[in-house]
């Protein structure tokens, strides 16, 4: 058998304009802006825009409801499969990366939980979308549209916006090729066997995933390979609070999955991504916790490296995979944030377990930090006010917010993004 | 930034233990350790804007009504940081500057200040809560504590980030905080794993709270010679709650005889607990504590004996430690006299 192997070939993007024709030249991302706007078509959006922001500017993007990096397989131009392309080929050939740009939705907010990033200032610190160029989409819904259809409209939005960008220019020569591979490991080596569970959002009422274009509330615990997350087989749409929303970049980029890659017959043997969706219902949580543990021992693991999503109730989805993992003598490590109020005296987590004695923290989302005015505001401003983790009364007359980290974007992921930390003190 | 000052009746320069049963008031003036705390923090642009004084005893006796008139006052002064104290070993003192930078804390959200001897009942009860300096025993170290304060004021007033007990002196708090690493969370998860994988030491950057395995106790072999104790953490008091259990975070525990609340029906009965709607309990204690059924099965002969003190705490947010401490120390009080203990929650 052949063993699975992907080529992400990268196009490292360091200036964004406009231009008339969309191409990829010198580190120069020329974007039609008419064919954009025009692969963005929903029949529910109107008022279509598109803005280029840059890291550094006095620039503030709300609200933002995903971030994707351009993608599509090198040869046939496809991607998302499920969604926008087909199956072939997925998690292995070659796929194209505009690295260093991201398609980012904003425009009318959808609902609650959407976030916001900060191109400067103290907000910027806690994003990594403050670093990159963003080509912000937005539309505006046709008048009575529900939330469910305006969230799939615009998620659709940014994906075909992000495919158009990538397969325009998917031929220019690659920068950097980045080669992926799990090479067979021989018993001898006699290395620790890991599998990296994802838990990902399928609770319904907009907190949701898709794989492979299906809602994972609709699916069973799966096996899955790295390569496949690193080809747009798990789409965000959901509205969770935005500190620690997975995006749809951080899916094809999840820094776990990453690491443990890097880590692949040196000092463990990466067997592969377990995928959970994190429901809504006590039975359904077991029966996805069941998934997880029968993959695990049928593969046969030594170690579950835990990535997660949202907070709250998802923290019961992991402590029971970390009490029945350890039970069965499989170690765990996990990343958790936790919501220890403002001033962190609250108990962090819903649930807990004993057993959990290998967490890494990856912040506190309900400190507050005040942003200062931004010059150039792109989105609405006023959604500040419904954004989940603003006080009652976040905006200052002369622009500023006080918000808690909830409402930036990816600032505390459970899978380990950012340098953030929490320590008791 | 804006500073609301409190101090007890001795250092307010009103009396000693004699007027320590005066009730909450306002100064306008800063006097004693605010006015040097006013004094010496002007020049950053802080305003002592309010000096609240209470006595000692009228604190610990009223608690509830004064904590009621200081989130009020917090409210129409609008400081960005409370100060109290310093309060030195001064017990009464301490909690009463504790309970002042937990309703700064938890009303106002904003942060809360004060000294204390590390000894100081109010360090234990209310460290969570604000930063607390570390002070000694007594006055006589005032200036240097003085001096402490000031410098740790003006940092806050400055913007910049409080770091940690070490960088910053003050006593552990326990509070979360959130802090930068060198490397990403999957790059700390990562090693952490082979840290354990490999049986090295490794240090969770989340430790859950601590679960005490409580074995339970052999099977009473027979009930119709036992003693039985009835307790509740539902706040039933006697009417007028007259040893004053807070209805949040509680800090005793009480014993009370069936005649307390008027005998086996239970009418005179007031609700300590801040938790739940105690509407059918007032005036019918029963539904909280079942006292009538325990005595009912007594005169039926089920169980040997009600014991005749009924033990009672509130337990609405009340921290883990402490309900610790007291189900030990009501453990001890009972040992040799009670077979078993019949609690119930609300």
């Amino acid at each position: 058998m052949k063993n699975m192997s992907l080529d992400l070939q990268i196009l490292e993007v360091k200036d964004v304009q406009f231009g008339e024709v969309t191409s990829f030249r010198n580190g120069l991302l020329t974007i039609k802006k008419d064919d954009l706007l025009e692969a963005c078509f929903d029949r529910h959006l109107v008022n279509y825009r598109v803005e280029i922001v840059f890291p550094g500017e006095s620039a503030r993007i709300i609200p933002v409801k995903d971030v994707i990096e351009p993608r599509c397989k090198t040869d046939s131009g496809e991607f998302y499969p499920g969604i926008l392309g087909g199956f072939d080929q997925v998690g292995e050939g070659s796929t194209t990366v505009l690295r260093g740009c991201n398609v980012v939705t904003a425009g009318q907010i959808v609902f609650y939980q959407e976030g916001l990033i900060d191109m400067s200032g103290p907000g910027a610190d806690y994003c990594i979308f403050s670093k990159t160029i963003n080509i912000v989409v937005m539309a505006d819904a046709v008048d009575g549209l529900g939330h469910a259809d305006h969230e799939t409209a615009v998620r659709m939005m940014g994906l075909k916006a992000a495919h158009y960008l990538a397969q325009a220019v998917k031929n220019a020569p690659a920068d950097i090729v980045e080669h992926y591979e799990l090479p067979p490991i021989s018993p001898e080596a006699k290395l620790p066997r890991v599998a990296y569970v994802s838990m990902v959002l399928a609770q319904g009422l907009l907190h949701d995933n898709y794989i492979y274009g299906i809602n994972a509330s609709r699916l069973h615990t799966m096996f899955m390979s790295p390569m496949e997350y690193m080809d747009g087989a798990v789409v965000s749409g959901n509205c969770v609070t935005a500190s620690c929303k997975t995006m749809t970049y951080d899916h094809c980029n999840n820094p776990a999955i990453m690491e443990l890659m890097k880590h692949h017959g040196k000092d463990l043997e990466f067997v592969g991504v377990i995928t959970c969706p994190i429901t809504a219902s006590l039975g359904d949580k077991n029966r996805g916790v069941m998934g997880c543990m029968l993959t695990a021992r049928q593969v046969g693991v030594d170690a579950m490296f835990i990535g997660y999503e949202g907070g709250g109730n998802p923290e019961s989805d992991i402590m029971m995979l970390c009490a029945k993992a350890e039970k069965w003598g499989i170690k765990t490590v996990m990343m958790c944030h936790e919501n220890a109020g403002w001033d962190g005296v609250n108990p962090g987590l819903a649930m807990v377990t004993p057993e959990a004695d290998a967490v890494v923290a990856v912040g506190n989302n309900n400190e507050r930090i005040i942003l200062p005015p931004m010059e150039r505001i792109v989105g609405d401003l006023e959604s500040i006010k419904l954004l989940a983790g603003a006080p009652a009364s976040p905006l200052y007359p002369d622009g500023s917010i006080l918000t808690a980290l909830s409402t930036i974007i990816a600032s505390t992921s459970n899978i380990g993004i950012s340098n953030l930390g929490c320590l008791t003190y | 930034m804006r500073i609301v000052y409190y101090l007890n009746q001795f250092y307010a320069q009103i009396g000693g233990e004699e007027l320590a049963s005066i009730p909450l008031q306002v100064l306008d003036t800063p006097i004693g350790p605010s006015a040097a705390f006013a004094a010496a923090v002007k020049e950053s642009g802080i305003e002592v804007v309010a000096t609240l004084v209470c006595g000692d005893n009228y604190f610990s006796e009223h608690n509830e009504e004064v904590s009621e008139q200081i989130a009020d006052l917090l409210k129409q002064y609008n400081p960005d940081l409370v100060v109290a104290g310093p309060a030195f070993n001064a017990g009464r003192y301490g909690i009463a500057c504790g309970s002042v930078m937990k309703i700064a804390q938890q009303v106002l959200e904003i942060p809360a200040l004060s000294a204390m001897y590390e000894e100081n009942p109010g360090v234990m009860l209310y460290k969570l809560y604000g930063y607390i300096l570390p002070a000694p025993a007594n006055a006589r170290g005032m200036r240097k504590v003085m001096a402490d304060m000031v410098a740790f004021a003006a940092k806050i007033a400055s913007g910049q980030r409080i770091g940690s007990p070490a960088e910053d002196g003050y006593i552990p708090r326990g509070a979360r905080k959130n802090v930068w690493y060198e490397e990403s969370g999957a790059v700390r998860a990562m090693k952490m794993l082979m840290a354990k994988l490999n049986g090295d030491p490794f240090t969770t950057e989340l430790p859950m709270p601590k679960f005490d395995k409580v074995e339970p106790s052999e099977p009473i072999p027979d009930l119709t010679k036992a003693t039985i104790a009835i307790m509740t953490s539902g706040g039933i008091v006697p009417t007028g709650n007259p040893d004053h259990l807070e209805s949040l975070a509680c800090t005793k525990w009480k014993t009370y005889d069936v005649e307390d609340f008027g005998g086996e029906d239970m009418p005179n009965v007031d609700v300590a607990h801040g938790g739940y709607d105690p509407t059918f309990a007032i005036g019918n204690g029963n539904r909280v504590l079942p006292v009538d059924a325990m005595m009912q099965l007594e005169r039926d002969g089920v169980i040997g004996k009600l014991y005749n003190k009924i033990f009672v705490t509130v337990g609405n947010c009340m921290p883990v430690d402490r309900a610790a401490t007291f189900g030990q120390q009501i453990a001890d009080s009972i040992k040799g006299k009670v077979d078993g203990v019949i609690l119930t929650s609300t």
